[in-house]
């Protein structure tokens, strides 16, 4: 339990697909989590009833309830900005489209649920193209070679948005509610960043979604194979309001080597000075599929095995773990192996994870003190098995809401292995 | 706890009986011989206003079977209270008063459980309609909950010859407030002090008179603002002869109280319903006259 100050004012923002607002969620909502997760969409989950007319009444220009799925973009806001005069109290924390609500009632009470997805599950319903004209790939895929891995993330976008129908219309933006930049479709106010990732080999197949293909990148778009550089790929989604200069937009693209930075003002420690986390949760899954030190991965249908990846100091120490993967749709070997090298620096251990619940009065705050792929602090004395003491990089940040708005971390999940860290 | 006299004029405000069922209070029964009066008498045991939960009731007929007083859903503030029937027969005197029973008392009971029946849901207008008023010693004005709703049903006690009521009354508020409503006019460009008497903070109403685009309205004692802006997508200017109602507490706004719904123009990263502290509270307001309805709130 929280000591004294238990979490931040939350608000929850409704609008159409042109930014218009439908309504607010404040003081309306029965309760809500918001999953933020590295290198993945975030999701979000909101309760509240029904039969509020803030909830159900019908918003006129498109004949659905103020509240609806699918032409619904929804925001959510934290009180961590100052108070007064110019400045902006609440801040954007994420955004994203209604998809899936859930209306259920019992013997006296209407409940909406609803679950909603950042920009990047939308991209799961998207095509890759080759060219901004909308060309669909050939029996050969889309191919790039010796390019840089955030350029194909971003090019596999603009082409998207270049070469498809609005997704926004009448704004004159097929935004895919992700602004990358004019170069990718998006707009003069992207304030994102697109690092020099390494260069990489790397085929788009036919029907692959730009979310797959993002997905894949993220585990081929390192460069261990040269021997050099901890670079890759870590795809960042910032959430945005900015109804003004970018109706219907969520979230700017950024593409980074390695998300994140050393957070040393954002400590969590159990047990110990000062005191910021409330649990700690170690765990270290040396399972087969999690232990991983021997990656046999095959490119392609029915194709080459790219050569084992050992790490043999670990293999003499624990004996080996074995993953074998195919990967019927990658089938530049270059870029399988570049996975299998990914899997083994990251699990040669197995996986490692450290959960800690932040206290809400000794911690620093969420996206203000750290956020995700950043490296905090992580600390536990011998009272546990085995301590902590050292950055730990943050891979989730769920965020729970009570009935009261107010917001706060739960589950803090943290890991010691990163990509270049080992 | 707004209240803690019992014994202090009291009346509920209801669709079924106004202006008003009066408790602690002498009353004209309206008999065919007009000799009797009554009273109901606020008991002391139990009685309290104390912050708690209940549920408006929109269908009042349960979907299954079961009890159709719904589950608590809104925070505010709950008066529950304990009510015994009195008469004077054959006088109105109330030193000639006596526990009431018979036609007398079943009358009254008919009486009570109309007006609490009548407070099972919301009407036009609660505000107005939905009250519980009562008279504190030497405070100067009344007091009272608005849009109260029947939060608990009312149980019957019956313990010769006494017959009694209990029941509770929610208000979503979180407060009482003076009954008297100040509602000053703040010009634009103004800065204007505006004092909450109570010991509780209060959630104003305010009508900003058109015509205006973008308007600011700053609490500078809580450092809050609400930001209006017209030009916004989806956002209208406020025209001439018009005036955007504001409702802090509900968090809404409606061109001319229950017009347009104005919610897109309001800025949702500056914004605040913010709340008037006791005691002063700096107010400025930019770019319209504001009228501010405000009262006197209490804990």
């Amino acid at each position: 339990m929280p000591r004294w100050f238990s979490g931040y004012q939350s608000r929850f923002l409704v609008t159409d697909l042109f930014g218009v607002t439908t309504t607010w969620l404040d003081r309306l909502t029965l309760g809500a989590s918001l999953a933020f997760n590295l290198d993945q969409p975030m999701t979000g989950t909101i309760s509240m009833h029904s039969n509020d007319p803030r909830v159900n009444r019908i918003f006129a220009p498109d004949g659905d309830p103020l509240v609806a799925q699918s032409n619904r973009l929804i925001y959510t806001f934290l009180r961590q900005g100052a108070a007064g005069g110019s400045t902006t109290p609440w801040q954007c924390v994420a955004a994203g489209m209604i998809m899936s609500p859930e209306d259920q009632a019992d013997q006296d009470v209407p409940t909406t649920h609803l679950t909603f997805y950042d920009a990047w599950q939308f991209l799961f319903g998207t095509p890759c193209f080759i060219d901004e004209a909308g060309t669909l790939p050939g029996p050969d895929g889309a191919q790039f070679f010796g390019t840089r891995g955030g350029v194909i993330v971003a090019t596999l976008l603009g082409n998207a948005i270049f070469g498809s129908e609005p997704t926004v219309p009448g704004t004159g933006g097929n935004g895919y509610f992700i602004d990358a930049g004019v170069e990718y479709g998006g707009t003069v106010h992207w304030g994102g960043v697109i690092e020099d990732t390494p260069h990489i080999d790397f085929v788009v197949q036919q029907g692959m979604t730009v979310g797959d293909a993002w997905n894949q990148l993220l585990a081929a778009g390192n460069d261990f194979a040269s021997g050099s550089s901890d670079g890759g790929v870590d795809i960042v989604l910032t959430p945005i309001y900015d109804p003004v200069n970018r109706p219907g937009y969520t979230h700017e693209l950024s593409v980074y080597n390695l998300a994140g930075s050393d957070q040393y003002g954002a400590p969590m420690a159990w047990g110990m000075f000062n005191r910021s986390a409330e649990t700690a949760d170690r765990q270290h899954d040396g399972t087969p599929g999690n232990f991983i030190d021997v990656a046999d991965f095959y490119a392609g249908q029915g194709g080459p095995g790219v050569g084992q990846v050992r790490n043999n100091a670990v293999v003499s120490k624990y004996l080996a773990y074995w993953s074998q993967k195919w990967f019927p749709q990658q089938p530049d070997a270059e870029a399988v192996l570049a996975m299998a090298q990914q899997v083994v620096q990251l699990q040669a251990q197995g996986k490692r994870t450290f959960t800690v619940n932040p206290d809400p009065l000794r911690a620093i705050g969420p996206f203000v003190g750290y956020n995700l792929g950043d490296r905090v602090p992580v600390y536990a004395p011998n009272k546990l098995r085995v301590t902590a003491a050292g950055l730990q990089r943050i891979q989730g940040i769920p965020l729970e809401i009570n009935p009261d708005g107010v917001a706060r971390v739960n589950s803090l999940l943290t890991s010691p292995d990163w990509r270049g860290r080992i | 706890m707004p209240n803690i006299e019992f014994d202090v004029p009291m009346s509920i405000v209801s669709p079924y009986g106004p202006p008003g069922l009066p408790l602690n209070q002498q009353l004209p029964l309206d008999f065919a011989d007009n000799t009797h009066s009554f009273f109901y008498m606020v008991r002391p045991g139990g009685y309290q206003i104390v912050p708690g939960k209940f549920r408006s009731v929109i269908d009042s007929i349960s979907q299954a079977d079961g009890v159709s007083m719904q589950e608590p859903y809104i925070d505010g503030l709950i008066a529950t209270m304990t009510v015994e029937y009195w008469e004077t027969p054959g006088s109105t005197d109330p030193a000639a008063r006596v526990l009431a029973c018979g036609a007398v008392a079943r009358q009254m009971d008919e009486i009570l459980l109309g007006v609490l029946n009548s407070l099972r849901h919301w009407t036009t207008d609660p505000n107005n309609d939905q009250r519980y008023i009562w008279t504190p010693t030497g405070a100067g004005s009344d007091r009272l909950l608005t849009d109260v709703l029947l939060a608990s049903w009312p149980t019957v006690s019956i313990d010769p010859p006494s017959i009694s009521r209990t029941f509770s009354l929610g208000t979503p508020f979180p407060y009482a407030i003076d009954i008297a409503q100040l509602s000053p006019t703040l010009a634009d460009g103004s800065t204007t002090t505006l004092t909450n008497g109570g010991n509780a903070s209060f959630s104003p109403v305010m009508r900003v008179a058109g015509p205006t685009t973008v308007f600011l309205i700053e609490n500078n004692t809580t450092g809050k603002i609400l930001s209006y802006d017209g030009t916004r997508p989806g956002a209208v200017a406020i025209g001439g002869g018009d005036y955007a109602e504001i409702d802090f507490f509900q968090g809404s706004i409606f061109l001319n109280g229950s017009g347009a719904d104005l919610i897109a123009g309001l800025d949702p990263v500056a914004t605040d319903f913010f709340t008037f502290d006791p005691g002063p509270n700096s107010i400025t307001v930019t770019g319209a006259d504001v009228t501010v309805l405000y009262n006197n709130a209490w804990v």
